[in-house]
């Protein structure tokens, strides 16, 4: 018998390929939030942008940081959050599938306004580590109009 | 259709809404973060902590509203 896989469509907004997701966190005090992700297979992580931790009200500071990192031309103190619940719409059925993600928080290390500003405009992205870990593909075909996760 | 695929439809369709406008938006708010929902404008402001701010005063339930950058300089990541 085969087995038919399952798509999960991404849309192409300003020239990048964007997930849409509601995500959920009980310990950081999420409620169901919806959010957009860049698929970016650029990096090897996930990370929240410094402006939906805002957004969020995702309280970081108290939180211990790791290794600092580049990003956007921009540097970001980099902060582990518990898993995240992720709810991604499933293109046949219409119906969601949930996944349990892990992904750290950017907090940008710039304390003039300019370069705040410059920092804030970046995405959120889900790397290489989501599609490993959640075992999704990822499937463009820009001439068709085509991109999707497959699972 | 339960609650969250509505909220991730209306999603997608929001953005679909805010990439056939791009053009327009950023004319319209050059450098400004823009809040949007149900293809509509809901504030704008330079500075996202103001924009986050007018949002809470209007009472606004920031859960299915979208928050972005727009600029006539593309970004690169």
């Amino acid at each position: 018998m085969i087995k038919m896989k399952n798509k999960i469509q991404l849309q192409v907004i300003e020239g990048r390929l964007v997930l849409t997701t509601v995500i959920e966190c009980k310990s950081l005090r999420i409620q169901r939030q919806l959010m957009d992700f860049v698929v970016d297979t650029g990096s090897p992580n996930s990370y929240l942008s410094d402006k939906d931790v805002r957004r969020l009200q995702i309280p970081i500071k108290e939180k211990l940081s790791k290794e600092e990192v580049d990003f956007g031309g921009s540097r970001f103190k980099q902060v582990s959050l518990p898993k995240i619940e992720m709810y991604l719409l499933k293109e046949e059925s219409g119906k969601p599938l949930t996944l349990s993600v892990t992904i750290s928080a950017l907090k940008t290390t710039k304390t003039s306004a300019k370069k705040i500003q410059v920092a804030q405009t970046l995405p959120s992205i889900l790397g290489l580590d989501f599609l490993r870990e959640q075992k999704l593909s990822l499937h463009v075909i820009l001439t068709e109009e085509l991109a999707y996760l497959e699972y | 259709m339960d609650q969250i695929s509505q909220m991730l439809v209306n999603g997608q369709r929001d953005l679909s809404w805010f990439e056939e406008n791009i053009n327009d938006l950023r004319m319209k708010y050059n450098n400004e973060f823009i809040a949007f929902h149900s293809k509509k404008i809901l504030e704008h402001d330079s500075n996202l902590n103001n924009l986050i701010e007018k949002l809470t005063k209007k009472n606004i339930n920031l859960s299915d509203v979208f928050i972005k950058f727009v600029s006539k300089v593309k970004a690169i990541l």
